[in-house]
């Protein structure tokens, strides 16, 4: 049988059957806050747009008038877990894309100020396909949610006692292409356009 | 894939008289060698991100049989499928059942080198399935019906009028047009975007398996390897068993230099951690995920002096700063893993008698092991494998005749001598009789120079 073939040829060349340190508990002093000034520049930097806004209410006013603004009349899907802050206006459709969306609109877990980077969970009420199917994709994030670099976002999952869900998203960007001539090329399969909506407050 | 290594002379000189293939070539070089210089600049220490790297890859060999048990078990626990294949056909069989299982029709398939490796597109097409690449390099030479030539930009030999032309062989364009570049993209997304809709089973490859958590990671820019993943109601995953790190800290400092090292991004656009099936409450995601496992020879090195080539996570940095890489191309090589990691894996994972000239596919200039993240010292194991191929015999006799000659020359010195005063007579004297007598490729890249007279030579002229 393949599995016990492979696992003893690995034991025979020397594969240790010592245990490996356990990682130590994690305190939330551990965990380093991120600048929310270095988080907009990194994430300008990898194409995102960038949207500040003082409250999630703020922040559902502010898209609506963006997509006033740039004309994009197609359909919008929200996310769940941002439904009430869209909840007034019927063109806001709640649940996952089916890829006929032009707009998706999701909820990031937290972001890094190191890479500009926004982490979603996925869950029934922030699916993850929301992050990938649309032309324009707006992520919300609250900034107290930002840290420093990808090893506070660990030590945060294991003190928020989260189990990873089937997809932990990081995305740092619109979806891109150099694969022609290494020309960089916005919105290969996912969203041309990302928008991150930075809400301070709580 | 059908291994060719052994043509590598020959398909290095037809690369070198293209010059399409020059142009492109020429191209990517530049482009994927300042991205990583400019990224690695803005990073404080990236001798501590590369350090950091090393030393979670080190433990995770060191504990390889341990955690790929470990990692099998979350995965089933969190509702998933693990299997173990030793050959490249037992993945393709397994990926096969999978398939059928389901009785799938449409298959999308993110890059997997290790797909590449087992040939499974062939294989699952010629039982019935249409399976389409999604990430657009590997769309573009699945069109074309070529192999790889680079192992993160698979298409980095082909020019966008190449491009054009193969999407106006197998689209109906109708009046969609492409002169541009932008013009290219569109249209895979647009074709590509039906396919990923409409498919029964996505599969990819993996970055990283974490034997925590049970978790793949997938690193892609396009988004490519997240439809794969998500749309279908099937996915699998293709990985080798080195791909196993103890947890998502150790995953953490690898993806630190594999994007810096890859393409000079701080961060690939997408890297997605994947845990089992969709849960009961999701609106999305596949309902079974598999993981296929696959040893084909590397469980062999482990233990061995070619252990550190283990340590590899395909980010071609060293192919992007390899002299002899960027004059052939990646298809002279002959199988999937071109440049200096590829001239060490094919002989490892293939056979020396396969691919005897790679490991002299090298000028020994060092920078592949200077710029390698994971810091695998490629020079060294080139030369123990010429070491290798030159004691089993494989090498060609007119080589082996020459190496044979030249040390039984310098086992006697005066006759060493005698020889060098007479080429150096010959050189000094004879240099255009010289010149014609010797094949004429062999000027293009060398100059021909006399050699100094030795140190006793000088000593013995000032005692005159």
């Amino acid at each position: 049988m393949s599995r016990n073939d492979i696992l003893n040829r690995l034991r025979r060349h020397g594969g240790s059957v010592m245990p490996l340190p356990r990682q130590p508990a994690v305190n939330r002093q551990d965990i380093e806050t991120g600048n929310t000034e270095g988080f907009a520049r990194q994430a300008t930097a990898n194409n995102i747009g960038v949207i500040r806004a003082n409250s999630l209410d703020h922040a559902s006013a502010l898209i609506e008038e963006y997509l006033v603004k740039s004309g994009l009349n197609g359909s919008v899907v929200v996310a769940g877990c941002l439904q009430v802050f869209f909840g007034h206006s019927t063109r806001f459709e709640t649940g996952t894309s089916n890829g006929q969306d032009q707009v998706c609109i999701s909820m990031a877990y937290a972001g890094i100020e190191d890479t500009g980077t926004f982490i979603t969970l996925s869950d029934s009420s922030n699916p993850t396909l929301l992050n990938f199917l649309a032309e324009v994709h707006f992520l919300v994030l609250p900034t107290q949610r930002i840290y420093h670099r990808k090893m506070d976002i660990w030590k945060l999952l294991a003190l928020e006692n989260r189990e990873l869900p089937r997809a932990l998203n990081f995305i740092s960007g619109p979806s891109r292409t150099a694969d022609i001539e290494q020309t960089l090329q916005l919105g290969a399969h996912g969203p041309k356009q990302l928008i991150g909506v930075l809400v301070s407050g709580t | 894939m059908q291994c060719e290594s052994h043509q590598f002379k020959s398909k290095a000189r037809e690369a070198l008289d293209n010059e399409t293939l020059q142009t492109a070539l020429a191209r990517a070089k530049s482009g994927f060698v300042n991205k990583r210089a400019k990224a690695i600049e803005l990073v404080d220490d990236f001798e501590h991100l590369k350090q950091l790297a090393q030393h979670s890859k080190r433990e995770a060999l060191t504990h390889l049989p341990q955690l790929l048990s470990q990692f099998e078990a979350r995965v089933i626990a969190s509702g998933g499928h693990v299997h173990w294949a030793s050959s490249a056909e037992d993945l393709n069989c397994i990926a096969l059942e999978i398939c059928q299982s389901v009785q799938a029709r449409t298959v999308t398939k993110g890059k997997s080198m290790i797909g590449e490796e087992t040939g499974l597109n062939g294989y699952l097409e010629q039982a019935g399935l249409t399976l389409v690449e999604t990430d657009l390099g590997e769309y573009i030479i699945q069109l074309a019906k070529e192999p790889p030539s680079h192992i993160i930009a698979p298409a980095v030999h082909k020019t966008r009028q190449q491009v054009a032309e193969l999407f106006r062989q197998h689209h109906a364009l109708g009046e969609r047009g492409l002169d541009q570049i932008s013009d290219l993209v569109a249209e895979a997304r647009q074709m590509l975007r039906a396919r990923f809709l409409e498919a029964d089973v996505g599969i990819t490859g993996a970055n990283l398996l974490i034997a925590d958590t049970g978790s793949v990671a997938v690193v892609t820019n396009e988004g490519n390897g997240d439809l794969s993943a998500t749309l279908p109601k099937v996915h699998i995953v293709t990985a080798s068993i080195e791909k196993v790190v103890a947890s998502l800290e150790d995953a953490g400092n690898i993806l630190e230099v594999l994007a810096r090292s890859a393409t000079g991004q701080a961060m690939s656009t997408y890297t997605t951690f994947f845990t089992g099936p969709r849960r009961d409450s999701d609106l999305d995601g596949p309902e079974q995920f598999h993981v296929i496992l696959l040893d084909n020879g590397r469980s062999d090195l482990l233990g061995s002096e070619f252990e550190p080539m283990l340590g590899c996570i395909k980010c071609g940095a060293c192919l992007n700063h390899c002299p002899v890489y960027s004059n052939v191309g990646g298809h002279a090589y002959g199988w999937v893993y071109p440049g200096p990691m590829g001239s060490v894996l094919t002989p490892l994972l293939q056979g020396l008698e396969q691919s005897v000239d790679l490991p002299n596919a090298s000028t020994f200039c060092g920078r592949c092991a200077e710029v390698c993240p994971m810091g695998i010292p490629l020079p060294s194991l080139l030369r123990t494998l010429r070491e290798k191929a030159f004691e089993s015999g494989h090498e060609a006799g007119t080589f082996r005749f020459g190496i044979f000659l030249y040390s039984w020359l310098c086992a006697r010195p005066r006759l060493y001598h005698a020889a060098v005063n007479g080429a150096n007579f010959v050189l000094r004297h004879w240099p255009n009789w010289f010149r014609l007598s010797l094949p004429k490729g062999w000027f293009q890249h060398r100059t021909l120079s006399t050699s100094e007279p030795t140190f006793m030579n000088q000593w013995k002229s000032t005692r005159k």
